[in-house]
């Protein structure tokens, strides 16, 4: 096998720029200009459409909102009054006798003032057809050109728009303007419709030049805005831009699009505002929709810390969700008792009851807090979890609350194993006081102290990358699987001992403790009865006994134990002890039922245990070194 | 089991860029500067998104955007180091862009598979395509271009030791496929 870098480097190979890369990349960049001074071009404008329609509402409801419902979470309008606020400043004014603002009560009246003074078209007039639909009124307003004698002349028709009217709060409130819609752009976003980022957005339209579009951030988005190039191909469809840093929660924004050209039709309104912004350009149609723009999930981002707060008696959250981070979950405890308190992460199943699942005691387990606010960076996977408060004087879980830990960014590397076949097996060692572990990186260590691993396994660190763990989890991956895990602990000497090991079944995974130095030497009378050394030695599990009784392999030599289950129903494995020791030179896999083999490095002459960990009151045979 | 070990061409090409970037900073044409870094960022957005064009619109536009600025850009210690920045952020949001449409239109979150489509007898191309971006980009970094973990970290905007373990994810997944591959 080449090394990586060459094989990276072959694959790569396959492009490679063509002998006029940079004359090409000459005439991207003129492109790009040319772009860039028609977006600039088209963001004056659209943001000029906006001023010049009073800016458009704060929207924070994104259910259906009508303004024959009432109350301001349904007020929705773009003109003439920017809020429920105002438009019901204007309904008391206009219940108080004003009649210079009798006009709103007016639909049609309504409609032609927003032509005439938001769009400019000066001669304005209603079309006949009025249709009324749904939760609104569409009027259709038109602007006759100059030339004509009236808009029913035939082949004379002007820029026209169908307007959107609401009435504020019930079936006798003054009418506003919703949305605007040129024949133009018949098909397109609704009033308040929700739209993702990077989703597509689709106008119908036949134009395929002079159309401008662009998103203005209303209400506390204002001043944001993000032009859109428009495909020249008769279509537009065009991605949703992403949302402002600093209003990820979501933007209220003014859709709008345009088909302007140079003409003659506006010398007021839209028309005389433009000229300031340097354009002369007169409006034939447009769509001006406020739509929410959100982010795929539908709600804010999780945050990157998570505060929980508990008094003793309830506790609350300030997010359903926290994100991981590169060194782990970082969550405030916020303890409001006036005694100390302990907090407990659990998976949902497990909170029913204070006792502790585990170890069966009473009262959970978990850390204990005083009176204030501790942060932690705890090693939990991505998951749902129940954060349960409890008091640590009785035992009693005060509250439960839940997290779910999410890691879009994929910082955790998972040490669960993922067991396709077989079933998974597990061990744990005990050590005597004051053993020492191996020095170097938790990876390494599993590296020269695992068995049975194969060529091509690789062996990782797991959990968050970034983590400083007091009990790092390594992972064995083979074939892309992960078979096995090993967690370690330190030994307080800045060295790593076993903790816990699992595997899948059909790995023979082990964990070689050491070869002692000074064992018992071999009982001379008793080896002949163990049989020859040999490197392949079996043992069979039946009825929760070993047999043979005895074994006898040779001295520094690697061997093979094959362990051969017949119990079925109960798992056993062959780990290796010095005669009354508690820690064990080897652990060996379990095997569930059939036969499994481990890979023994060689052991110094002398007389050492073979136990079951599963049952090794009865399970035990003798192994001679010799 | 051995371990993984660094190539040694990883620090050599390492070396030998630093020195490139030092003789591009004094002379300072833009077009020098376009004609030696230009294979190699082409290479590694191949790489990055499985596809040659859009490798192709990608590498045009960081090229342009670094033009535009390169009276500042040129005399930086590391004009180089800059691109491949730039580039970086251009693919990762052509990246995040991409999925979320997907998302949209599939309504799942299936990672882009185009060297697989490209060429499915190419086990090294099927298993890039399958990397996670970070990964992907991690391994590009290191493994093709020769930057050091605290260098890539700098260009993704990660620490050194999270490029170290994204590199080492993506170098043992690689290496599983090119093995299978020889078996």
């Amino acid at each position: 096998m080449r090394d990586l870098r060459t094989e990276l480097e072959r694959l790569g190979d396959r492009v490679r720029p063509t002998s006029d890369a940079f004359e090409r990349l000459e005439r991207t960049r003129r492109r790009k200009e040319r772009n860039r001074r028609i977006a600039a071009g088209a963001v004056a404008f659209v943001v000029a459409v906006a001023g010049s329609l009073t800016a458009f509402t704060v929207f924070r409801d994104t259910e259906a909102r009508v303004a024959g419902e009432g109350g301001a979470e349904s007020f929705l309008a773009i003109w003439p009054e920017s809020s429920y606020d105002d438009a019901l400043a204007v309904q008391e004014a206009v219940d108080a006798g004003d009649q210079s603002l009798a006009w709103r009560f007016d639909a049609d009246e309504t409609a032609l003032a927003f032509a005439r003074d938001a769009l400019g078209w000066t001669q304005a007039e209603i079309d006949p057809s009025v249709a009324t639909f749904g939760d609104g009124t569409w009027v259709a307003v038109r602007q006759p050109p100059a030339s004509c004698q009236g808009p029913q002349e035939s082949g004379c028709r002007g820029p026209e728009a169908s307007i959107e009217l609401r009435r504020l709060d019930g079936s006798s409130g003054i009418w506003s303007v919703a949305s605007a819609r040129s024949d133009e752009f018949l098909e397109g976003p609704t009033v308040g419709s929700e739209i993702v980022v990077g989703s597509d957005i689709e106008i119908g339209t036949e134009l395929s030049t002079n159309v401008y579009m662009a998103f203005v951030g209303l209400g506390p988005c204002a001043g944001w805005e993000q032009d859109v190039i428009v495909p020249a191909d008769g279509s537009i469809v065009v991605t949703a831009p992403e949302l402002p840093d600093e209003h990820l929660e979501g933007c209220d924004v003014g859709l709008i699009v345009l088909h302007a050209a140079e003409g003659s039709y506006q010398t007021s309104g839209l028309g005389r505002q433009l000229l300031e912004y340097g354009l002369r350009t007169d409006v034939y149609g447009m769509l001006a929709v406020p739509v929410r723009l959100v982010l795929p999930s539908g709600g804010p981002p999780a945050p990157d810390v998570a505060r929980v707060a508990c008094d003793g008696t309830s506790v609350t959250l300030d997010t359903g969700q926290v994100h991981a981070q590169p060194d782990g979950v970082h969550i405030d405890f916020v303890n409001q008792a006036d005694e100390p308190l302990g907090f407990t992460l659990r998976f949902p199943d497990e909170a029913s009851s204070p006792d502790d699942p585990v170890s069966g005691t009473p009262g959970p387990d978990g850390d204990i807090y005083d009176p204030g606010a501790v942060r932690t960076v705890g090693m939990w996977a991505p998951a749902s979890y129940s954060i349960v408060c409890w008091n640590p004087s009785s035992g009693e879980i005060a509250a439960i609350a839940q997290l779910e830990v999410v890691d879009p960014a994929g910082h955790y590397v998972p040490t669960e194993i993922e067991c396709t076949t077989g079933e998974a097996y597990g061990s744990a060692p005990g050590y005597v006081e004051g053993t020492l572990g191996d020095q170097g990186a938790p990876a390494d260590v599993v590296r020269a102290r695992l068995t049975g691993l194969q060529e091509g396994d690789v062996v990782e660190l797991a959990g968050y990358p970034e983590a400083t763990s007091e009990s790092p989890a390594v992972r064995i991956v083979r074939d892309g699987v992960n078979v096995g895990s090993a967690t370690l602990f330190g030994d307080g000497q800045g060295g790593w001992l076993l903790s816990s090991l699992e595997g899948c079944g059909g790995t023979n995974f082990g964990w070689f403790t050491g070869i002692v130095e000074d064992p018992i030497p071999p009982d001379p009378t008793g080896s002949a009865e163990c049989g020859p050394p040999s490197t392949e030695v079996t043992i069979v599990a039946s009825d929760q006994a070993f047999d043979p009784s005895c074994v006898t392999v040779p001295a520094g030599e690697p061997f093979a134990i094959t362990l051969v289950n017949r119990d079925g129903d109960v798992p056993h494995n062959v780990s290796i002890y010095l005669p009354g020791s508690d820690e064990p030179l080897f652990v060996g896999s379990v095997c569930h039922s059939g036969r499994l083999t481990d890979e023994v490095p060689g052991l110094l002459a002398g007389t050492y245990e073979l136990v079951d960990d599963v049952t090794p009151a009865t399970a035990r045979a003798t192994l001679i070194v010799e | 089991m051995q371990r993984m070990s660094r190539p040694a061409s990883a620090v050599t090409q390492r070396e030998s860029g630093r020195e490139s970037e030092r003789e591009t900073a004094q002379p300072a044409s833009f077009e020098t500067f376009f004609e030696a870094q230009n294979p190699k960022l082409l290479r590694a957005l191949y790489l990055l998104t499985g596809n040659a064009q859009e490798a192709e619109e990608i590498m045009q536009d960081t090229f342009v955007a670094v033009w535009e600025r390169w009276d500042r850009v040129g005399s930086m210690e590391s004009p180089a180091g800059y691109l491949y920045r730039t580039a970086m952020n251009r693919f990762r949001s052509r990246a995040r862009r991409a999925t979320r449409a997907a998302r949209e239109v599939l309504g799942s979150t299936g990672s882009g598979d185009a060297f697989a489509a490209a060429d499915e007898r190419d086990a090294l191309a099927r298993a890039l395509a399958r990397l996670p971006d970070r990964q992907r980009a991690a391994i590009v970094l290191v493994e093709l271009l020769g930057y050091g973990s605290d260098e890539a970290g700098e260009i993704l905007g990660v620490k050194g030791v999270t490029v170290r373990s994204l590199a080492s994810q993506a170098r043992a997944t690689l290496r599983t496929a090119l093995e299978d591959r020889d078996a």
